[in-house]
């Protein structure tokens, strides 16, 4: 290796250190990210574990050891079983909407036309906008009484909406806000997936006149397929994960009308002071973002293949 | 520098005083000898709730600053947010929080017990710690006996309670010739008519309707109906009865029926809002709301708003005039996790003096201190009716958030807002108060369990 060149003379210790470091460079290399990975990732995980088998309750001061029993708890639990309907449903409205919504704007943005850049980065708007500030905004439109949403409405002769006050609505309306907030990202990915395709199946399509949704559907989405997997991905773990926005919009409520997963594990943890349970709670949830992602990732493989 | 001259200047007043008295003692020298600048240099953390009080003790910091050399970061967060963070900072060990709001009623025990609190009596009988003038005899006597938990004293009172009071609108009562609500029913038919009346163009009623964060509003409401939270004797939860029942449903069908759509989601930062706007005719708030609908810049209702005590229902003679369930006292505290304990205390002796006594009082609070009751520019200030209404109501013991017997109280206030989003929504009440009375019942028990 040129590191002992570059010390002719070394002494005798450094030599030894040189040649130590030569002969593990496989190991010490990785290492600080090894650690950084550890401490920042593994060592919270394993914490988490561990507290979830004890009852970590502040209020009661008591910190006994209970085994499984949480797990026990979060499982018979009508509110955990809720929250997680809740989970699921957010995800596959969230999901779908933002794909199909960014899939349309992508479609839009891949023709060139006069605009096109400022029609582009005015689309991307919404994802650099800090949620919380913006789910104060939409929570002003939402407004039953004075929001413009309503307003709206009944200009087009609809009738008034509770909006996120209506236990029915309040998920679709979350979710609402959450495709305006990720379907720029959805595009973003999408646009650059169109614009990496091969010219030449689109034009034989053409010369062998297919309609253009036979060309979408039969050429674009099929070539496209890698891609949408890979928002696919990161779309669920976003809404599968969604916490800031529903905290700021409606806190879980009304009632618990809007208590996903990660809400529901935050109140046990933070409101109820509830440690073991809440982390109990956040290991399952935990094992849920992990399985969706490790399916997804098959998937990806798959596509691929 | 304008702190030596200022100093010099009353160490002078304070000899001429003692020339003229010989009779006295030297108290004023002594009072004048106290040292605010000790602690030039240090460097405090604050964590408050936003809302009038902190916003006055806020424009003083300046001056506190000048005169002490100690700077003060402080941060106002909405009411959520504020609960969450001091609770989350305690719980992760964080000693740079010096001070913050508290509410003991609500979480009070819990922070006790953890440690989270600093004892400020001892700190108040140390003469080089606290200026004279601080005076802890000047706070209203039942606010310094509900202050002082198991010999200590965790938190100074900033105002004399946590008060509800009934705001209504003068123009529109007369307009509609009614009365000064006295009873629940009174306020329903109000809202009524006036709801009516204006062609549902001005909601007769706004109350909080958030679930857990209605029930502290909500306690007198049950409790004149002949419910209660809790048996006083044994501890036991006692909400499912059908006088409870009533007390729910009114609060529900009230605000369905007179008041605005969404109500389930109104906090008082909504319920205040909607009342400045001038879109509801009365509203059934914390007293210090006052100071946002007397602000021009935040209200369109100034000079419009009439005042009075809760209004009263069946039962009311069988608990306002008993005494305090347990101590409600809300204010600033100095974290039990703190190194800066010495330097926090000068800034909550500051903040908690008479003279933030008496500018809250001028913007409509209910002060903690005697003698911002007494002074003569807040009886010419202030609106009769409104010292009237305070007055009535800083004679009432309100009965808590939650069954207090419960420990941990956010949760019990979550069961129970349930209850109260289930009759907004005119859903089946009867079953929500009873799951909701089974989940509190067995949340008691597990915490006897646990502490047996």
């Amino acid at each position: 290796m040129s590191t002992r060149q570059a010390l002719p003379h070394p002494a005798p210790v450094a030599a030894r250190v040189v040649a130590f470091v030569d002969r593990h460079l496989s190991v010490l290399f990785p290492l600080p990210a090894l650690v950084l990975v550890g401490s920042l990732m593994v060592y919270p995980l394993v914490y988490t574990v561990l507290l979830s088998t004890r009852r970590y309750d502040l209020t009661l001061r008591s910190y006994d050891i209970v085994g499984l029993a949480h797990y026990l708890t979060v499982f018979t639990s009508d509110r955990f079983w809720n929250a997680l309907g809740r989970t699921a449903s957010f995800t596959g409205l969230s999901v779908t909407g933002s794909i199909v919504l960014g899939m349309a704007m992508a479609l839009i943005l891949n023709r060139d036309f006069r605009g096109a850049r400022w029609a582009r980065t005015a689309f991307l708007l919404p994802m650099v906008a800090t949620p919380v500030a913006t789910s104060l905004v939409w929570m002003m439109m939402f407004n039953p009484t004075l929001g413009v949403l309503n307003y709206f409405l009944q200009l087009a002769g609809l009738p008034p909406s509770l909006w996120v006050a209506d236990s029915r609505l309040v998920i679709p309306t979350i979710v609402l806000v959450d495709i305006w907030h990720f379907a720029p990202f959805a595009m973003l990915i999408l646009l650059a997936g169109l614009r990496s395709l091969p010219l030449e199946p689109f034009e034989s399509a053409m010369i062998d006149g297919a309609s253009r949704f036979q060309i979408f559907t039969r050429i674009t989405l099929p070539l496209l397929r890698p891609v949408l997997v890979v928002v696919l991905m990161f779309r669920t773990i976003d809404a599968l994960k969604v916490f800031d926005l529903i905290w700021v919009m409606t806190a879980g409520g009304p009632g618990f009308d809007s208590e996903t997963l990660y809400v529901y594990a935050y109140n046990q943890a933070f409101k109820y002071l509830d440690l073991g349970y809440g982390s109990a709670v956040i290991v399952v949830f935990t094992a849920i973002v992990a399985g969706a992602s490790i399916a997804w990732i098959r998937l990806r493989a798959r596509s691929w293949a | 520098m304008t702190i030596p001259v200022s100093r010099r200047k009353f160490l002078g007043t304070a000899a001429t005083l003692a020339a003229l008295s010989p009779g006295r003692t030297l108290v004023p020298a002594v009072a004048a000898a106290f040292d605010w600048r000790r602690y030039a240099g240090a460097r405090l953390r604050v964590v408050t709730l936003k809302f009038p009080l902190s916003e006055i003790q806020q424009a003083r910091l300046a001056d506190f600053e000048q005169l002490t050399g100690i700077k003060v970061q402080w941060e106002m967060l909405p009411e959520d947010l504020w609960r969450q963070k001091v609770k989350v900072e305690h719980l992760a060990g964080t000693t740079d929080m010096d001070v913050y709001l508290s509410y003991y009623a609500q979480e009070g025990r819990q922070f006790f017990t953890s440690g989270w609190y600093t004892d400020m009596r001892t700190l108040m009988g140390n003469a080089e710690m606290t200026n004279a003038e601080f005076g802890w005899d000047d706070f209203l006597p039942n606010l310094r006996e509900a202050a002082t938990i198991d010999g200590q004293v965790p938190i100074i009172p900033d105002r004399a309670s946590a008060l509800p009071i009934l705001y209504y609108r003068r123009d529109l009562f007369q307009q509609f010739r009614l009365e000064r609500p006295r009873t629940w029913q009174d306020v329903r038919s109000a809202a009524k008519v006036i709801y009516e009346g204006t062609n549902k163009q001005v909601f007769g009623i706004v109350l909080r309707g958030k679930g857990a964060a209605a029930t502290s509003m909500f306690a007198p409401v049950l409790y004149d109906f002949g419910g209660r939270w809790f048996d006083r004797q044994s501890g036991d939860v006692a909400f499912n009865t059908p006088e409870a029942l009533a007390a729910f449903e009114w609060w529900g069908s009230t605000l369905r029926e007179y008041g605005p759509p969404g109500s389930v989601n109104n906090h008082w930062a909504e319920v205040t809002s909607i009342f400045s706007q001038g879109r509801a005719a009365m509203l059934f708030d914390d007293i210090t709301f006052i100071t946002i609908f007397a602000d021009p810049a935040k209200s369109t209702v100034v000079n419009k708003v009439g005042y009075a005590v809760a209004p009263q229902g069946p039962r009311s003679a069988d608990w306002r005039s008993l005494p305090a369930y347990t101590p409600g006292v809300n204010g600033l505290a100095i974290s039990g996790l703190t190194k800066q304990k010495a330097p926090a205390w000068y800034l909550v002796q500051y903040l908690s003096d008479r003279k933030t006594s008496k500018q809250y009082m001028l913007k409509g609070g209910l002060a903690p201190r005697q003698s911002a009751w007494a002074d003569a520019d807040v009886i010419k200030t202030l609106d009769p009716e409104f010292l009237e209404a305070g007055r009535a109501s800083a004679q009432i013991n309100y009965p808590g958030t939650a069954p207090l017997s419960i420990t941990n109280v956010s949760k019990a206030r979550d069961y129970i807002g349930q209850v109260i989003v289930t009759a907004i929504q005119g859903g089946d009440v009867k079953t929500a108060l009873n799951t909701a009375y089974a989940q509190c019942a067995e949340l008691l028990k597990e915490e006897r369990a646990k502490k047996s």
